[in-house]
């Protein structure tokens, strides 16, 4: 029997079957975990064992809620930004998925899971915190750490853009009270957020690989929001091109991204016969938080 | 939408519609991983894959309890 590796997985349910059961589902895959019957004795496990780099926990605990234990992992553990949390949960409530963002949660697991989505989540989990520990690796003064920190810098401005975006669009139905700072012009955001796109576009495929997201998907969402800031419209076809992929790929892409709830289509009202792709607010959010998240990631490393 | 329980029962009332969930959990783990195994043999297959589907419809209908009983937080 192939032996496993070392555990890389930290499951905590207090219900001790589904903590059994778990356990099996990943060891068939070969993902080694530990197990622990409560937030307590979970949090000393991550103590003493700095190779865990994913947190699948149940939300609903009786001693402890899953969320706040989480929120207790992200402050404790901050130095190990890697860390993916994957929450359980038997019902979808908007506070646990506000709770979740925030906590920068990987993944949301609905129960009952199957054997299928929890080893997938839990692998993609486990590629994307390798991935974050490539990237500290890259320390001291070397060339890779300055690029890394010039991506760092330029991901943080575009979540600041991406943000004045969001209270622009807000600020619509509130205006802003007196002497407060106007949101910046989209037009004035356009052709820094082009360049800065550019820079991160070129340097993300050699520091995340395709962890992060399939090639053409992401393309096109950095194209959606270059075009969301700079306030223009993009055709189903303008963004199909911009993803650097054949056409039926892309067209299948962009569907992905509009049943993933990032995209959405919408009707010319000048000519009907055309319809424009853009971001949702939920697609907006998440390009907001992926940056902060990646920004954050790479300063803490360098 | 009224549902006759009180604030005081709401929290007895999520905490038994959790047990009730995570049993369904376990069942459906379980049943899962035995299909998996490849070891069943065809009329227990059809059994099994029954009572998964069973499980499966059990959560479904759970699903739609918390959305009639809603977010309402104990006072």
């Amino acid at each position: 029997m192939e032996a496993l590796a070392p555990a890389r997985v930290l499951v905590v349910d207090d219900e001790v079957r589904a903590l059994r059961l778990m356990s099996r589902v990943l060891g068939s895959s070969a993902i080694a975990c530990k197990t622990a019957e409560s937030a307590a004795e979970a949090l000393n496990l991550l103590k003493v064992t700095p190779e865990i780099d994913v947190v699948v926990s149940d939300i609903y605990m009786p001693t402890t809620d899953g969320i706040e234990f989480l929120g207790t992992v992200r402050r404790d553990f901050a130095d190990r930004p890697w860390l993916q949390l994957l929450l359980v949960t038997g019902q979808a409530s908007l506070e646990t998925a506000v709770a979740a963002m925030r906590l920068e949660a990987s993944d949301y697991l609905f129960k009952p899971i199957e054997p299928k989505t929890l080893r997938e989540a839990v692998q993609h989990a486990l590629t994307r915190a390798e991935s974050i520990r490539t990237v500290r690796a890259t320390t001291g003064d070397s060339p890779g750490a300055r690029e890394l920190q010039q991506i760092a810098d330029t991901a943080k401005a575009l979540a600041e853009d991406m943000r004045r975006t969001i209270e622009n669009d807000s600020g619509k139905r509130d205006r802003p009270a007196a002497g407060q700072a106007s949101p910046a012009r989209p037009e004035d955001t356009s052709l820094r957020t082009l360049k800065l796109l550019q820079k991160l576009q070129e340097a993300r495929s050699s520091i995340f690989g395709e962890a992060v997201m399939p090639e053409p998907a992401w393309e096109m969402l950095a194209e959606l929001m270059r075009a969301r800031l700079a306030g223009q419209h993009l055709s189903v076809t303008s963004l199909a091109l911009s993803s650097k992929s054949p056409m039926t790929t892309a067209l299948r892409r962009i569907e992905d991204l509009i049943q993933g709830g990032l995209a959405a289509r919408m009707p010319d009202p000048a000519d009907r016969r055309r319809t424009y792709v853009e971001l949702t607010p939920e697609g907006m959010a998440r390009m907001q938080l992926f940056l902060e998240g990646f920004a954050r990631t790479a300063l803490v490393s360098s | 939408m009224p549902t006759g329980i009180t604030d005081v029962q709401f929290p007895e009332v999520r905490k038994l519609l959790h047990d009730v969930n995570d049993e369904l959990s376990i069942a459906v783990l379980q049943l899962e991983m035995m299909l998996e195994s490849g070891t069943v043999e065809a009329q227990s297959r059809e059994s099994l894959e029954e009572s998964l589907d069973a499980c499966r419809k059990a959560a479904e209908s759970l699903k739609q309890v918390w959305i009639i009983l809603g977010p309402r937080q104990p006072s």
